[in-house]
């Protein structure tokens, strides 16, 4: 079984449509909402019949009962059939209600006998193209932080991006949720809910916009002490780490057996899939699409983390020891995040892109004029003012200090410049 | 003296006794070129002394006048405090300058833009002096920043008597507050920072039944040497949700019941 290349599985399937397709006439909308197009697959009969026969065959393959030869021919079919339904092409958002029972429809009609195990090339998630404009929102926190004197030393980016996080209401409301329940019991000793500790963390990456998200854990560090609250922003005592590793072919197991965390593991596969051809080493030549899926694993069976202080090397606690006669496919699972270029040029343009717009910051601070109204117009004038004076001053002192300072006002300055040439004046008679 | 002639050397001291014995600028300014002319012409064989005198009569007429005319605008100049320009809401220039020059601050308020009366009243100062004045500032713009909310942070500061008098009679209101942990002096130490909201503000409303009757009760003392309140406060009447910080260990705490969500007259 080969993770990243599923094989000429698609040759199969075009050789039977010389079967009669079920026509599906009242499908004419290509909803992309599986929630929604499983509606309109129940109301017409045959789909009904079909998606009644596929959810059948799916779990039926979840539990080990071996499917007698009808039964698999069934199958086969009802899988033929879904092909030329909408349902085949519908899509999960990542930040819907209910997306567990959405991500359950797609992996009924994508889990296949024919091919092979799962299909894991496409991702369930799509997105809306619409983007929120909510990138003033940040900027204009992080404008107010580079002012206020408490952010600090202007090393510590995982501080500084903390701070801006606590300014958010929202942010502080999911961080403290799954930061509680994580810790929860530590000082006395018992061991956390693991399992309330991952759904934390969850909500915390999709409730929260990326814009905070993605600052907080990937912040660039220069020393230990932002690299260790970098690693420790996921609580990993109790999300992460376990009292032993193990092997990480079974942890792809259980996983695979979560809808939830199937579906991440298609979306990271599908976007992180690193691809030699493409300079970036990513198969989208965007960068975002893979950070997105990262932050989509962090709360799953395969939770990732930087597994020091002083490095961004990132892993999953599991080892390939003792894997026996699958130490490949170990190795494959354990490469996809220790070992991937595409990931890793994509967490450090992160960081680089962090760098780079917090020391942007501190230019933004002398023009707050979004969150200034009425009479503080002046203020923000004079401040504006300052901001230039501030130039001029480095600029003027060049200048001014070559010239005489007879009279050291600049007034004088204007008439300062006969001097010069009337001091010139007998100079130039006397040789005469 | 720079042209010394023996011919009219009494004459000469006489002027010169005339010159230092008036000891005015005004008298410097004319005497001195003339007396230099007069020497000058007398030895007319001495051209190039002649250039020379003719040059540094009119040089030394030139500085006379800058010096004396330097003299009189200084004083207008030098005068106003580096404080002003931080109060652009009044006209504080003119106030602050002596009475006899009030001729210069008038030409100044005819430019109807702010930027060209700060621009023209700060071509009078030094680098030396703009340093300050900018250090200053920021101070203040920084200052003002920290102390006080989010109200008070880029508003210029109004006068104190004002100020004093907003405070005083300022409705209870709820208020946010920007602090790191470590400053809440709970007994955690962390560089992380919290918005820290609370109530503030007088409580004028007419008392209940239970304020009144509890007044009269201490002042017929049938409740003596007890600790009681008669006026409602400004408190909170409930709570914000529970907060979570990494503290300088690397540990994570959750601090309940920390700010207020709303206030009241209590």
């Amino acid at each position: 079984m080969s993770l990243w290349h599923c094989g000429t599985h698609l040759d199969i399937s075009d050789q039977s449509l010389a079967q009669p397709k079920v026509q599906f006439g009242s499908f004419l909308a290509l909803s992309s909402d599986c929630t929604e197009a499983k509606r309109l697959c129940l109301e017409d009969s045959v789909c009904n019949t079909t998606y009644q026969t596929l959810e059948n065959c799916s779990s039926a393959k979840t539990h080990p009962i071996s499917l007698d030869h009808d039964a698999r021919a069934k199958c086969l079919d009802a899988e033929l059939a879904i092909r030329s339904s909408p349902l085949l092409r519908c899509k999960c958002r990542r930040r819907m209600r209910r997306q567990e029972h959405c991500l359950r429809i797609y992996w009924t009609v994508h889990s296949s006998l024919m091919h092979g195990y799962m299909n894991m090339e496409t991702s369930p998630y799509k997105d809306p193209a619409n983007k929120e404009p909510k990138k003033m929102d940040y900027n204009r926190l992080a404008a107010l932080v580079s002012d206020s004197n408490l952010a600090g030393d202007n090393t510590n980016h995982c501080l500084k991006a903390t701070h801006i996080c606590s300014m958010n209401k929202k942010c502080v409301r999911w961080r403290t949720a799954y930061a509680s329940i994580c810790t929860r019991g530590a000082e006395a000793g018992e061991t956390c809910n693991r399992l309330m500790c991952h759904k934390g963390l969850r909500h915390f990456f999709e409730k929260v916009h990326e814009d905070f998200t993605k600052r907080l854990l990937f912040c660039p560090c220069e020393n230990e002490v932002c690299g260790e609250r970098r690693r420790k922003a996921i609580v990993p005592e109790c999300s992460f780490q376990e009292s032993i590793k193990p092997n990480c072919l079974s942890l792809w197991h259980a996983c695979v057996q979560d809808n939830i965390c199937k579906s991440r593991l298609a979306d990271f596969q599908h976007n992180c899939q690193p691809a030699d051809a493409s300079p970036d080493g990513c198969p989208q030549h965007t960068h975002a699409a893979c950070l997105q899926a990262y932050l989509g694993m962090i709360g799953t069976h395969m939770t990732p983390n930087y597994i020091s202080n002083s490095s961004v090397a990132i892993s999953l606690w599991c080892t390939c020891e003792s894997s026996g006669n699958q130490k490949e496919e170990c190795d494959q699972i354990l490469g996809m995040f220790i070992s991937n270029k595409c990931l890793k040029n994509t967490i450090q343009s992160q960081m680089h892109l962090n760098h780079t717009t917090q020391e942007g910051q501190a230019e933004l601070s002398y023009t707050p004029s979004q969150s200034i109204q009425g009479r503080s117009t002046s203020t923000s004038l004079a401040s504006g003012m300052i901001q230039e004076m501030k130039v001029k001053t480095n600029e003027d002192i060049s200048e001014h200090s070559s010239l005489p300072r007879a009279s050291s006002v600049y007034s004088g300055a204007r008439l300062s410049w006969p001097c010069p040439v009337l001091l010139l004046l007998p100079l130039l008679l006397s040789p005469r | 003296m720079v042209v010394q002639t023996q011919g009219s050397g009494s004459r000469r001291r006489v002027w010169r006794d005339a010159a230092g014995g008036g000891g005015g600028c005004a008298l410097r300014i004319f005497v001195l070129p003339v007396l230099q002319t007069f020497n000058v012409l007398t030895c007319s064989k001495m051209k190039v002394w002649k250039f020379a005198a003719i040059a540094s009569m009119l040089l030394s007429s030139m500085l006379s006048i800058l010096v004396c005319r330097d003299m009189f605008n200084g004083s207008r100049k030098y005068s106003p405090s580096p404080s002003s320009p931080s109060s652009p809401s009044r006209p504080s220039s003119s106030s602050s300058l002596p009475a006899g020059h009030r001729r210069y601050p008038r030409a100044l308020e005819q430019h109807n833009s702010l930027i060209s009366q700060y621009s023209t009243l700060f071509e009078s100062y030094t680098e030396g002096e703009v340093r300050q004045l900018i250090s200053a500032l920021v101070e203040k713009y920084s200052q003002s920043m920290n102390s006080g909310g989010h109200e008070l942070a880029l508003f210029p500061k109004p006068g104190n008597r004002m100020k004093r008098a907003r405070a005083r009679h300022k409705p209870c209101a709820l208020k946010e507050l920007e602090v790191s942990i470590s400053e809440l002096g709970l007994g955690f130490m962390s560089d992380e920072i919290v918005l820290f909201r609370y109530c503030s503000g007088t409580c004028n409303a007419p008392g209940q039944n239970y304020d009144i009757s509890l007044q009269n009760m201490r002042s017929k003392k049938k409740i003596k040497k007890e600790k009681v309140r008669a006026r409602p406060c400004c408190r909170p009447l409930s709570y914000d949700d529970e907060v979570s910080f990494l503290d300088n260990n690397n540990r994570y705490h959750t601090v309940n019941k920390l700010s207020a969500k709303e206030c009241g007259c209590v």
